[in-house]
C-alpha cells in the first residue's frame, strides 16, 4: 500500500508498454515474462497478464507456471479449465481488437527519448500516472519536433538533455499559447517571469505568453510529488475523467483516430472485485456508452448520470480483471 | 476530594504531574454548559438557508461573536476521496455539505465577519482547497463569493504561514501537552467547527469535537512527517503517530508525556481529540447531519458496522462543542452520558466525558439550554439502521 495514495501498489508493465509504442507506433510489441517459478497461479493472473498487455496494443508471450505445467501433462481436472479461460480472453481481445486503430488521449503529453536515467524518470512518471488518475500520452522526442501538441492542456518534457533548438522553440510556443511546459531543473536559461505558486510545489512556476513554464526546483525529485504536482498545476478543474471506487484498478484512455469513439480499459490489479463496482466521472458525456468484457456474456449499455456540477457519471459492475467502457459521440 | 479549582490550581496541579492518563479530578463541574440548538431540514434546498439563519438566532445571534473578526471555519473533507460509498456523494455522506458551508461562510459574513478562512487538511496532500473541492465536481467560488474576504487554507502543512503555531492543553495534557498547527488557528478570533453526523470506527462518534482532529498537520503528524523537523509536504495520514503511537510526532513539536500509555486507538483517540479541543477551543460547533451515512466513513471492513446512506434531515449548532456533541449522539440515539463498553463507545472512551474532565464543556443535557423541537422528534437511531442493514443481509 501506498501510505501517500492510500491505494494498493500495483504490478503492471503499462508504462514499459507505453514508451514501446510510442519509440514503435504501429508495431505490435510483445512481451515475455515467467510467473514466479513456486507456487501455482490462479487462472485469474494468468487473465490479468493477458489483458494487461493487450490493453496496451501488446501481446504477452504465454508462460505458464511449473504447476499447471505438470498439471496440464498430467490431466489433471482443474488445469484445463485454466487453460481454456486463457484462451478465451486472448479470443476476446482478438474480437475488440481497438489498440491498433485507437490512440491514448488525455491532456498530458510526456515527450522522452526514455534513455539511460531519463528512461528511469519517464517510465516511473508513466508508472504513477494511471494511479493518480491523469490520463496521458507518451511521445518519443525524436518525434516531437514534427508532432502537433493541438488539443494538449500540458507537455512534460523529461529529459535532463536540453531539447534541440527546434523542438524547444515548439514548446516554448505551446506554453505561450496558453498550455503548461513542465520542464527539468537543467532547463537553461528558463524563458518568461516568475509568477506566484503554492510554497509546497516542487515547480517554479514561469508566465509565458498565454501559458505557464514549470521549472523543476530539483535535480532528483520524489517521482510521485512530481506527478502529483504536475496535476495540481494542471488543476481538477480540466479532468476528463475521475475515478472512484477501484483503489487496486489503473485505466487507460483511447480514443480513435476520428476522435467519435473513445474507450476506457479497466484492469482489475487485486484480480477480484471491489465491494463496489468502478464509478466514472466523465466531463463530456457521450451518446452512448457500454460495457464490454470477457466476464460478462453480451455487452451492457450502461447509464450516464447528469451531475449537478457539470459532466456525467457511470456506474459500471464489478469486475475481476478486465472491463472496457466503449463510449461514442 | 476538591473539585472546583481554580484555574490556576488547576495549572499547577498538572504541572506536578496530577493529569496522566485520567485526572484524579475533574474539572467537570467547573466546564461551562453551552446553548444548543436543533433543527429539521430534510434537503440541502431553498430550506437550508432560513434554518440555519433561524438557529444562529436562536443560539443569540453570530453578530456578537464574530462582528469584526477572523473567523476560522474547519470543515470535514476527510477521508480518501476517491473512496464514496457506492455511488453516493462525498458530500451526501462522510463530508461537510458546500451549501452548508455557503450557508455558514455567508452568515458569518452577514453578521459582519472581517475575514473568513475555510481550513482543512484533507487526507495527505498538499492541494489547495480549491483544488480538492474541484475534484469533487464542486466549485470553489461558490463558497468563496458567499461572503467578502474569504479565503482556503489547506492545514495539513505550513501553507501560507512562516511557522507552525503551538497549542498548549491547559492543566499540561493527558497524552500530549500541546500541538503544532498551521497558523490558520491561531490568525483567527473565532473558530468554528463544521462537522458532519457521523460514527467511527475508533472513537465510536465523530462529530463537532472529532472535527478539530483533522486540525493536525500531517508533516508533523502524519506517517511521512519529518523526524526533527517538520517535513515540507504531506505524506501518510495521521494513524501511525495518533492511532497507534507507532512513530513519534516529529520533534520538533511537543511529546508524548509517558510513553507506558495504552496504545490502542480506542484510549488515545479520545483524549487526543479532547486535548485538542481544550487547547483550540471550538466558538460555534455546527453539524450537518441532513444526509450522512450510518457505520463509519472507515469501517475496517467490519460486517457488524454496516455502511449506508441515509437522511437524518437535521441540524444541530451550539455555542460548546461537548454540549453540541452531547445533543448530536442523542439525535443519533446514543446516551450522551454513555462511556466505555455502551455504545457507540464500545471500544473506545469517550471524548466528551474527557473534554468535561478538561473543562470543556458539559454532556448532561439538562445541564445546557437547548432549542428547536424536542429531541424525541428528530432522533435517527443509528443502532436501529444497523440493525435493519444486518437483519437484511441475514435474510439474503
Amino acid at each position: 500500500m501506498d501510505s501517500a495514495l492510500n491505494l494498493p501498489w500495483v504490478d503492471s508493465n503499462g508504462a514499459v508498454l507505453h514508451i514501446a509504442r510510442a519509440l514503435a507506433p504501429g508495431k505490435v510489441a510483445w512481451i515475455g515474462f515467467d510467473p514466479p517459478r513456486e507456487g501455482k497461479l490462479a487462472a485469474e493472473s494468468y487473465l490479468l497478464a493477458v489483458a494487461d498487455a493487450a490493453s496496451y496494443g501488446a501481446k504477452w508471450v504465454i508462460s505458464l507456471d511449473d504447476q499447471l505445467r505438470a498439471d496440464l501433462t498430467a490431466g489433471q481436472p482443474a488445469a484445463p479449465d485454466t487453460w481454456k479461460k486463457i484462451i478465451a480472453v486472448l479470443a476476446f481481445f482478438e474480437q475488440h481488437k481497438l489498440a491498433g486503430t485507437y490512440q491514448p488521449t488525455g491532456p498530458l503529453l510526456v515527450v522522452s527519448n526514455f534513455v539511460g536515467p531519463d528512461w528511469d524518470v519517464g517510465e516511473e512518471a508513466l508508472n504513477l500516472l494511471p494511479r493518480i488518475r491523469q490520463p496521458f500520452q507518451v511521445m518519443a522526442r525524436s518525434r516531437a519536433a514534427g508532432a502537433s501538441f493541438a488539443g494538449l492542456q500540458a507537455i512534460f518534457y523529461v529529459d535532463r538533455e536540453p531539447p534541440e533548438p527546434g523542438l524547444r522553440q515548439k514548446l516554448i510556443a505551446f506554453a505561450n499559447g496558453g498550455g503548461i511546459l513542465f520542464v527539468p531543473s537543467k532547463w537553461p536559461n528558463p524563458e518568461g517571469a516568475p509568477a506566484p505558486a503554492e510554497p509546497y510545489l516542487l515547480f517554479s512556476l514561469r508566465a509565458l505568453g498565454k501559458g505557464r513554464l514549470a521549472v523543476c526546483k530539483h535535480d532528483q525529485p520524489d517521482p510521485y510529488d512530481m506527478v502529483a504536482d504536475i496535476q495540481n498545476i494542471m488543476s481538477h478543474r480540466n479532468d476528463l475523467l475521475r475515478l472512484y471506487n477501484a483503489p487496486s484498478m489503473n485505466f487507460l484512455y483511447e480514443t480513435s483516430a476520428q476522435g467519435r469513439k473513445e474507450v476506457i480499459h479497466m484492469l482489475n490489479y487485486s484480480r477480484r472485485p471491489a465491494s463496489d463496482g468502478p464509478l466514472f466521472y466523465v466531463k463530456e458525456p457521450h451518446r452512448s456508452a457500454r460495457l464490454v468484457s470477457p466476464e460478462i456474456a453480451s455487452p451492457a449499455d450502461l447509464q450516464w448520470v447528469p451531475q449537478e456540477g457539470g459532466g456525467a457519471e457511470l456506474s459500471v459492475p464489478r469486475i475481476s480483471v478486465y472491463g472496457a467502457i466503449e463510449m461514442e459521440k | 476530594m476538591k473539585t472546583d479549582l481554580t484555574r490556576r490550581e488547576w495549572l499547577a496541579g498538572a504541572g506536578a504531574g496530577a493529569l496522566v492518563a485520567r485526572p484524579a479530578w475533574s474539572l467537570a463541574s467547573a466546564a461551562p454548559t453551552g446553548r444548543v440548538t436543533v433543527a429539521r431540514c430534510k434537503t440541502y434546498g431553498p430550506e437550508l438557508f432560513p434554518t440555519m439563519e433561524k438557529m444562529f438566532d436562536q443560539l443569540g445571534g453570530l453578530g456578537g461573536l464574530v462582528k469584526g473578526k477572523t473567523v476560522a471555519v474547519k470543515v470535514n473533507l476527510i477521508g480518501v476521496r476517491w473512496q464514496r460509498l457506492g455511488t453516493a456523494k462525498m458530500e451526501d455522506t462522510f463530508w461537510s455539505h458546500p451549501r452548508v458551508i455557503g450557508a455558514t461562510v455567508h452568515l458569518l459574513g452577514k453578521a459582519g465577519a472581517r475575514r473568513i478562512r475555510v481550513v482543512e487538511g484533507p487526507w495527505s496532500t498538499a492541494e489547495t482547497l480549491g483544488e480538492v473541492i474541484l475534484s469533487m465536481n464542486w466549485q470553489p467560488q461558490d463558497i468563496l463569493n458567499a461572503a467578502a474576504n474569504v479565503e482556503f487554507e489547506n492545514t495539513n502543512y505550513l501553507g501560507q504561514g512562516k511557522k507552525y503555531s503551538r497549542f498548549m492543553v491547559p492543566g499540561g495534557g493527558l497524552i500530549y501537552p500541546g500541538y503544532d498547527l498551521n497558523h490558520s488557528y491561531e490568525d483567527c478570533d473565532v473558530f468554528v467547527s463544521l462537522a458532519k453526523l457521523k460514527e467511527h470506527a475508533a472513537t465510536g462518534v465523530t462529530l463537532s469535537m472529532k472535527n478539530v482532529y483533522g486540525a493536525t498537520p500531517i508533516t508533523i503528524y502524519g506517517e511521512g512527517a519529518g523526524v526533527d523537523e517538520p517535513s515540507t509536504r504531506p505524506h501518510g495520514g495521521r494513524g501511525g503517530v495518533f492511532h497507534f503511537a507507532r512513530r513519534l510526532p516529529s520533534k520538533s513539536a511537543p511529546q508524548q508525556k509517558d510513553f507506558t500509555l495504552p496504545k490502542d486507538a480506542g484510549f488515545r483517540l479520545p483524549r487526543i481529540i479532547a486535548e485538542l479541543c481544550a487547547a483550540r477551543p471550538v466558538h460555534l460547533a455546527i453539524i450537518d447531519g441532513v444526509r450522512t451515512a450510518t457505520g463509519a466513513e472507515t469501517n475496517y471492513g467490519s460486517p457488524n458496522r454496516p455502511q449506508a446512506a441515509v437522511n437524518p434531515g437535521v441540524l444541530i449548532a451550539g455555542t460548546n462543542c461537548v454540549a453540541t456533541d452531547a445533543v448530536a449522539m442523542s439525535v443519533m440515539g446514543f446516551n450522551p452520558m454513555a462511556d466505555r463498553g455502551t455504545p457507540p463507545f464500545a471500544n473506545s472512551d469517550s471524548m466528551l466525558r474527557l473534554g468535561e474532565d478538561l473543562g470543556i464543556g458539559v454532556r448532561d443535557l439538562s445541564r445546557n439550554e437547548i432549542a428547536g423541537p424536542p429531541i424525541a422528534e428528530v432522533v435517527f437511531d443509528y443502532n436501529a439502521v444497523r440493525e435493519k442493514i444486518l437483519a437484511a443481509a441475514k435474510k439474503g
